[in-house]
């Protein structure tokens, strides 16, 4: 395992004080590779909070080119890279926070040909893919690779996450078993919402790395922020899960 | 009997609120309910939950005191429940 630098303990210094973690959960940081998918309102905050954070490498997944409408709430996406590529856009807003941040750009989203090989790649994946068919993907290669996936949704003042530990909670299959039908790619969305869930996101990726603290495992935390009513939701595996199940 | 209901997400849009309290006659059950709040709520309410053959689309998460049940469970209903139907959220 790669140790800490003096530069990195001076980074560092003040996170290094939160109890349980020190030095030796940051060490675990710098060594760990994290895949965000994709980088939009909500894995563009989870990536730059990962890499504040000082994760060693980032792994992003995210097709196409900057569009005005992304400025909104994208926040690794900038007004002079507009019609450039996301990723290469996401890259170098990464690289001016943490230039010894090692990023692995991926210009396309989860399909059914990278999904096993990026996954593979990481330690933990925090999935944030506005369609259900890519967060299925992820999740069912988490659950055959045995590696722990952190699913963050938003919709309108709405967000939720949960995350899944293979072996031990349900996964996103058993939550949904079935394609679902009502939602629609185009959702509203503020910025501020993404990016408040992406933060609680990022936290749980940091924790199951480090290994301090208790994660959302067969709990799903839902936000209204219309109303700000928070709440915790008891999750189960489901019998006969296509993905998890015997 | 009262039971206090909440959406979520496209359910809420469909419904046009996100609670709504309706009574029940005692003894109603999970299954009986969500085919009732069919007529209250209409069609699209009714697609979103079941399919064309009548079928419960099971990616709708039921809450009830803070713990998903099964649609399959079939709970028997009490005075002032609370049962908050989720439709799944995607959004990045
Ligand atoms: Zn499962």
């Amino acid at each position: 395992m790669k140790q800490l630098t003096a530069e990195e303990l001076a980074t560092y210094e003040w996170q290094l004080d939160v109890p349980d973690h020190g030095v030796e959960g940051q060490e675990r940081l710098k060594n760990s590779t994290v895949l965000v998918s994709r980088c939009g309102g909500l894995g563009s905050v989870v990536a730059y909070e990962l890499a504040a954070a000082g994760v060693g490498t980032l792994i992003l997944a995210h097709a196409g080119n900057v569009k005005p409408s992304d400025l909104n709430r994208q926040l690794l996406m900038t007004h002079d890279w507009l019609g450039k590529p996301r990723v290469e856009s996401a890259e170098r807003r990464l690289k001016e926070l943490n230039p010894r941040l090692n990023i692995i750009s991926v210009p396309e989203n989860i399909n059914e040909a990278n999904a096993e090989r990026l996954v593979g790649m990481a330690d933990v994946i925090v999935d944030a893919a506005p369609l259900f068919e890519e967060r299925f993907l992820m999740n069912r290669e988490a659950v055959k690779q045995g590696k722990p996936l952190v699913d963050c949704a938003m919709y309108e003042l709405e967000a939720q996450i949960t995350t899944i530990v293979p072996g031990e909670t349900a996964c996103l299959s058993c939550l949904y078993p079935e394609q679902p039908v009502a939602w629609k790619r185009r959702f509203p969305v503020f910025g501020a919402v993404s990016g408040t869930i992406a933060c609680l996101g990022a936290i749980e990726a940091i924790k199951l790395i480090s290994g301090f603290g208790t994660p959302l495992t067969n709990r799903l935390l839902t936000m209204n922020m219309r109303t700000m009513d928070i709440q915790t939701i008891g999750i189960k595996q489901r019998k006969g899960c296509t993905v998890c199940g015997s | 009997m009262d039971i206090t209901l909440k959406f979520t997400a496209q359910i809420k849009d469909v419904v046009g609120k996100a609670s709504d309290t309706v009574t029940a006659n005692d003894g109603t059950n999970l299954q009986q309910l969500l085919t009732n709040l069919g007529g209250i709520y209409g069609e699209r309410f009714k697609a979103i939950l079941f399919d064309e053959k009548g079928a419960y689309r099971h990616s709708n998460l039921i809450v009830i005191n803070q713990s998903q049940v099964n649609y399959e469970d079939n709970v028997t209903l009490a005075d002032g429940m609370e049962i908050t139907l989720m439709s799944p959220i995607s959004g990045g």
